[in-house]
């Protein structure tokens, strides 16, 4: 098992983006569940006030990043990437995207009651989402991307403050039923073209 | 760190209407919402509403204007416009869950940001190209694109369909202008007569409500479903 985390680790730290567990699998050569355990280990290991270098998880990924208490320290000699400046609706569609994603582009303009067509293409564009292909939807469905959980400095979507509650709670999904079920503000708006 | 979100004057018309309300620490009711029409209209009156969100600003204003008519004659109710004065509500109630999380979101981002290690190229001569993933075919491009039209048809048959229709409206309009010319008087039944489709019925019913409008034509109808009696006003 030693083994096995200090090769996913070496593997992270090598590939300096996130990588698939899918990927680990091939690269180590052992079962998924048992890349799986090496992953939340070494995440309890290092995701502590005492490491320099923590783990970070989302859909499916992993990355190797530094430590949300080191953020001033960090910022000092890494000054080269540049985090995108957002503005308050920017902002609201992250927020939606982040807590509810995957989300399709109608269920986050029922939501605000606004149509999101540029917001949604300058969050993309500043890499901040991700847009996939939802074959069962038939549309595309957005998530947060790795950066953006970086720049919020969580290790994963269930840190978000009042995760559970936003993320499918009852009272909201039946809120968004019924603004979704008839013609909503933000519905309807013609895709620029 | 940087000041990364940068201030606006309010985030769609939810936006505008939650902050209205709550500078007046008002709950979300009809009623209250009744009560910030006014406010709600005079802010779109004094600023600049981006062009592509006018129209959402405008669907909620329509919406309050409703609102605060039924409050003044509360006697004129329908069921329909209940249900999207309902609607207002939930999703204004909606919209101020993911509002206030984004206010903490914003407290949060940039504050204690985590980074990575920059991709760094091995030092390799980079040629410039043309390299095929392996799985590219003619085949499976050709199926992937099909998929693509696939997916667009509902949206052009919807086009087709309206086009269609503002079209034929238009001429139909016209048939029976030139028709009640030469005829004074005429029944629908003889106006529809002929006519191919369901489609082509309402169409000419719509032609029919068109000229009525124009005050172009009279119309008589004795009963529900009877024929309805066309005179040409001179």
């Amino acid at each position: 098992m030693q083994n096995v985390i200090a090769n996913v680790e070496a593997c992270l730290f090598v590939a300096t983006k996130p990588v698939a567990l899918k990927e680990l699998v091939k690269a180590t050569g052992v079962s998924e569940a048992e890349v799986s355990a090496a992953i939340a280990e070494l995440t309890q290991l290092r995701n502590v006030e005492s490491s320099g270098i923590h783990i970070i998880s989302l859909d499916g990924t992993v990355q190797l990043v530094s430590s949300p208490a080191c953020s001033e320290t960090v910022g000092r000699i890494a000054k080269d990437e540049l985090a995108p400046e957002l503005t308050r609706p920017s902002l609201e569609a992250l927020t939606i995207i982040a807590y509810r994603g995957p989300v399709t582009k109608p269920e986050i303009e029922a939501i605000r009651g606004v149509n999101c067509s540029l917001i949604l293409r300058n969050l993309l564009m500043r890499g901040l989402i991700e847009e996939k292909d939802d074959a069962k939807r038939m549309q595309a469905v957005y998530t947060l991307s790795a950066d953006a959980l970086r720049f919020l400095g969580l290790h994963a979507k269930e840190e978000l403050p009042d995760y559970t509650t936003l993320h499918a709670n009852a009272h909201i999904d039946k809120l968004l039923v019924a603004v979704m079920t008839s013609s909503s503000v933000g519905e309807g708006m013609a895709e620029t073209p | 760190m940087q000041f990364a979100v940068a201030q606006e004057a309010f985030s769609g018309p939810l936006g505008l209407l939650l902050e209205l309300i709550e500078k007046q620490e008002l709950e979300i009711t009809k009623v209250s919402l009744a009560k910030v029409a006014e406010e709600y209209l005079l802010h779109l009156e004094a600023h600049e509403v981006p062009g592509d969100e006018l129209a959402d600003f405008l669907l909620v204003a329509s919406r309050l204007i409703y609102l605060k008519s039924r409050e003044l004659m509360p006697y004129l109710r329908l069921d329909e416009e209940e249900d999207s004065a309902d609607k207002l509500q939930d999703q204004l109630r909606l919209y101020r869950e993911y509002a206030a999380a984004a206010r903490e979101l914003e407290e949060r981002y940039l504050k204690t940001r985590m980074f990575t290690r920059p991709f760094v190229k091995t030092k390799q001569v980079q040629q410039v190209a043309f390299v095929p993933a392996t799985n590219v075919t003619a085949e499976g491009m050709r199926e992937l694109y099909q998929s693509i039209l696939k997916r667009l048809q509902p949206f052009f048959a919807l086009q087709e369909a309206s086009m269609e229709r503002t079209k034929s409206v238009e001429e139909r309009l016209e048939e029976l202008t030139e028709a009640l010319r030469s005829k004074a008087a005429m029944s629908f039944k003889e106006v529809i007569h002929g006519a191919q489709s369901k489609m082509e019925v309402v169409v000419s019913f719509l032609a029919l409500l068109e000229l009525l409008r124009r005050r172009a034509v009279h119309a008589e109808q004795l009963g529900a479903f009877s024929d309805i009696q066309l005179k040409r006003i001179v």
